[in-house]
């Protein structure tokens, strides 16, 4: 720990009458009360050129008798700074060799100035007002710096948030001055100042506005007093190489010491991205709902003086899982509700409204683990991100209950409302594809009977996806692109499934080339879900005139 | 001339079979076209016409008489057609006999009208 110094006082009188003019800068600097300190290790004092180099073990020795001891080490605004306070560090190159530094504010980030030319650095510190007793500057060696002979450096803050900065903490040269029962704290500065480490200025009382602080190093190493130790971290939970299945929550725990004072928090990182924080020993979080993949795992422990230290990485699995879930569905094969292999309902659709405007449960058994399944009404998938259900051709907004886009086909089917969907009746019908079903008709193949036609149902315009009666049952058609062929929308709203699977009671046994043939088939399925042809659309009307009376009643 | 009667049935029946086959073989090529479907359906009729007005006896048994063999030779063609791979609306055993049917039908009828047309100009040049 560094030794204190009561600046200005009576104490400190006999050192600057005795020191050089290096020292005289010296006691200029101990008006405020400047606190320097370092995170580097303890080491020996050391003096490149001892002759020279009185300011700091000289005045350590001198200024110590003024019996003051302060808090060397913290880094803390007082309770009455203002929020949001940001001052910014910096240092004015005067003239010294080519060094560098960052000073660093309480957390508000670092600068990092470069002095350029040997010689003598001199810093000076210029406080905003509204910093009062106990508020601290840390100057941050960055990179193993070594002060010169006749060094000066010349460190200011400004504010960067609208906050007065109200000047230096004491005037160059004025020795003695500031016997205002100003407190300030300087410590042993000894040691070598050779790795990267922190120095701290610390004032135990607000200093006032104006002051500013110089210090001289005549000769030799700027030096650094013990005590900056960085805490030391690991991460005892999960094992390296741990594996989890996923969805799962993972238990992060880490062993955080520090040698020289306590461990202010400790932040833990998966893969780079921060999962929690904890400030109390044990320091553990939970980690949950973590997916799968592949993760590394650290720890940074920041002490009470602001040094951090990041653990190793720890590497953990989180595997996928297979698991069986079974989706319940309502009569128009809308998802409903998911249950797990243990009966559990990890997710249900209920409906609420009628046109799906009610968002599903992703977690009803309240466990924290969110399960999704995009499909809403038959042929859709729920865009989260637009709230639109996605429907093939089209989309869909269940909030209005209509598609967004108006029919491809026009005005050529269904309704004049083109952006209706199921003609209003989403009870009883579904729009896998946002298109209806078409009614073909064609020549037969490969023997085109004369005066005779082929029906077939073909649904979203594709003859890809077809359904036709024969002599040997349903199935797709044999021949969609046939020549030469006419297709027709159909009249109601459209339901593939249902088609099909009305076509499908059609039997081949049954096919009368002149009776109960592929046109009725086809027009007793639409029939029977809703849809219309008119028959004189049928080939060969009136001769073949549509549904037959027991077709009629079969389809009712 | 002499004719006989074999060598003239064989020659409609020679015309049936171009017809059909010429059909066939544009399903392959893609070269079907409405003159080849009119050619199809229209060979028996200009067959029976033929074979009805060359015939020197029996005409109208003659030119009815294709009929038959034009709708087994399509029903067959029909068949084979599937048989190497291609989709008919006429599918298996089942649907040729449904083809058979429908073509007796047509054929019938084209036959009986070209086997008149045959007949009638026959006589109508000998007088």
């Amino acid at each position: 720990m560094s030794a204190g110094i009561y600046a200005q006082s009576p104490a400190a009188r006999p050192f600057a009458r005795a020191a050089a003019p290096v020292a005289a800068f010296i006691a200029l600097a101990m008006l405020t009360a400047p606190a320097f300190a370092q995170s580097c290790s303890p080491v020996e004092p050391r003096i490149d050129s001892g002759a020279g180099f009185t300011p700091f073990g000289a005045n350590e020795q001198a200024l110590a008798r003024g019996g003051n001891k302060g808090p060397a080490w913290e880094w803390a605004l007082g309770a009455d700074t203002e929020a949001d306070q940001k001052v910014q560090a910096s240092l004015d190159w005067v003239s010294g060799r080519v060094y560098s530094w960052s000073l660093v504010n309480s957390g508000a980030g670092s600068e990092v100035l470069e002095i350029r030319e040997a010689g003598s650095v001199r810093i000076r510190l210029n406080y905003p007002s509204g910093m009062d007793a106990g508020n601290a500057l840390e100057l941050r060696v960055s990179t193993n710096p070594s002060i010169g002979p006749d060094t000066t450096i010349e460190a200011s803050l400004r504010s960067l948030n609208g906050h007065a900065v109200s000047g230096s903490l004491a005037q160059s040269g004025r020795r003695g001055q500031s016997a205002q029962a100003l407190y300030y704290y300087f410590p042993r500065l000894a040691q070598g100042f050779t790795a990267e480490g922190t120095v701290s200025l610390t004032f135990p009382k607000k200093p006032p506005t104006g002051s500013r602080v110089q210090f001289t190093v005549r000769a030799g190493t700027i030096a650094c007093s013990s005590g900056g130790n960085a805490p030391t971290v690991s991460i005892t939970d999960p094992a390296p190489g741990g594996v989890f299945s996923a969805p799962t929550t993972v238990t992060v725990t880490a062993d955080a010491q520090d040698s020289d004072g306590t461990v202010a928090r400790v932040d833990f990182f998966a893969s780079g991205a921060p999962i929690g924080t904890d400030r109390a020993s044990p320091f553990t979080i939970a980690w949950a709902n973590v997916q799968a993949g592949a993760y590394s795992l650290t720890a940074v422990a920041t002490d009470n003086e602001g040094l951090q230290t990041t653990s190793a990485a720890v590497p953990i699995t989180v595997n996928a899982v297979k698991a069986l879930y079974f989706i319940h569905v309502d009569h128009l094969n809308t998802p409903r509700l998911i249950a797990d292999s243990a009966q559990k309902t990890v997710w249900r659709w209920d409906q609420a409204e009628p046109f799906g405007n009610n968002p599903a449960d992703e977690d009803p058994d309240g466990d924290g683990i969110a399960f999704s399944l995009p499909q809403r009404f038959p042929g859709q998938y729920y865009d989260a991100e637009t709230l639109l259900h996605y429907n093939y051709f089209r989309e869909y907004e269940a909030d209005v209950g209509r598609y967004v886009e108006s029919d491809p086909i026009g005005l050529r089917g269904k309704s004049l409302n083109t952006y209706a969907y199921v003609n209003g009746n989403s009870l009883k019908f579904v729009d896998t594809l946002g298109l209806e079903a078409e009614v073909c008709i064609r020549p037969f193949h490969p023997v085109p009977v004369p005066a005779a036609r082929h029906c077939f149902v073909r649904f979203n315009k594709d003859d890809s996806d077809t359904f036709s009666y024969d002599p040997e049952g349903t199935h797709s058609d044999p021949a969609p692109g046939w020549w030469p062929k006419s297709c027709k929308p159909t009249t109601g709203p459209e339901n593939d499934d249902c088609i099909k699977r009305e076509m499908a009671k059609c039997k081949g046994e049954d096919y009368d080339f002149t009776g109960n043939n592929c046109c009725h088939c086809a027009e007793r399925a639409l029939r029977a879900c809703g849809l219309k042809f008119p028959a004189r659309g049928w080939p060969n009307w009136p001769v073949n005139p549509g549904p037959l009376p027991h077709e009629r009643s079969a389809a009712q | 001339m002499t004719r006989s009667l074999p060598r003239i049935w064989a020659g409609g029946m020679a015309i049936i079979v171009a017809a059909q086959l010429a059909w066939f073989l544009s399903l392959g090529t893609q070269t079907f076209s409405q003159t080849l479907f009119a050619l199809l359906w229209a060979s028996s009729g200009i067959a029976a016409f033929f074979v009805s007005f060359l015939s020197p006896r029996g005409k109208v048994a003659m030119g009815l008489s294709l009929a038959v063999p034009a709708a087994m030779l399509i029903a067959l063609l029909n068949y084979g057609y599937q048989l190497i791979g291609h989709a008919s609306d006429f599918p298996g055993l089942r649907g040729a006999m449904l083809l058979f049917a429908i073509a007796l039908a047509w054929n019938g009828a084209i036959c009986g009208i070209g086997t008149a047309a045959g007949y009638l100009l026959s006589r109508t040049g000998k007088r």
